[in-house]
């Protein structure tokens, strides 16, 4: 069980190494592509593809910088949520379950990030409230899924 | 097994960077010679206000390019020590 909870988690980090560089990645060309917009906004005269280029500009280092260091923050206060005692014959694999379950809300806050900055990379409209709901949907999803084990348990009566 | 998928990864965004860095010198260079074109004209008929709108585009142009070339980088490299490891 126990190698098995070493390898998921090992892959799972690795697909959180690969994601952090996505989002690294389409972050960085994403501020060049807004330059590039700003670019051409002022040579044709637009002053709303100038702002739009601006505010977009700002708000995918606010993506960036809430990937690398809001999303850590919150898959870490999910850990310590997961890691809550367990009780029962199960409560090793509730554990292991769980351990799981917070690696991949992790991975699925910092996925919804990488869209949202590929999605502004490729020239899309800026939709950080999609990525913002997606976090809140992961978190809470996570920790319901957390608290239906040692509710269950209560509720039958194992402890 | 996400090696190769970096690889590649990495390989897309080399390429889709010399393309927008070179897609920016060029739209600054169209640009230059717009503002440059305007500046002319409005100087040749008289136009103070094209004439120094025409300065200010320059400017402007060559402040984007600026940023995109200097600051970008350095924000790249900022942005690169925040990279976080894995919280599980």
């Amino acid at each position: 069980m126990s190698r098995l909870l070493n390898l998921l988690m090992d892959f799972f980090g690795r697909a959180w190494y690969l994601l952090v560089a996505a989002l690294f990645i389409f972050g960085l060309l994403g501020l060049l592509a807004q330059v590039l917009r700003s670019a051409a906004a002022l040579l044709t005269g637009s002053r709303r593809g100038w702002a739009v280029a601006l505010s977009s500009f700002a708000g995918l280092i606010f993506i960036v910088l809430f990937g690398f260091l809001g999303v850590p923050a919150l898959a870490a206060a999910v850990n310590v949520a997961a890691a809550s005692p367990a009780c029962g014959p199960l409560a090793s694999i509730g554990q292991s379950a769980a351990q799981v379950l917070a690696a991949m809300a992790a991975l699925r806050m910092l996925i919804a990030f990488v869209r949202t900055s590929a999605g502004l990379a490729a020239g899309g409209p800026f939709e950080i409230s999609a990525a913002l709901v997606e976090c809140g949907e992961a978190v809470i999803g996570m920790l319901l899924a957390v608290a239906a084990g040692p509710l269950a348990a209560h509720f039958l009566g194992i402890c | 097994m996400f090696d190769p998928i970096m690889e590649k990864l990495t390989e897309i965004a080399q390429d889709a960077w010399l393309f927008l860095a070179g897609l920016l010198v060029m739209v600054a260079l169209l640009g230059g010679l717009y503002f440059a074109l305007q500046g002319a004209a409005g100087a040749a008929f008289g136009g103070a206000r094209a004439t120094s709108m025409a300065i200010l585009g320059g400017i402007g142009i060559v402040i984007l390019v600026l940023f995109a070339f200097l600051v970008i980088p350095q924000l790249g490299e900022l942005l690169r020590g925040l990279q976080p490891a894995p919280p599980f």
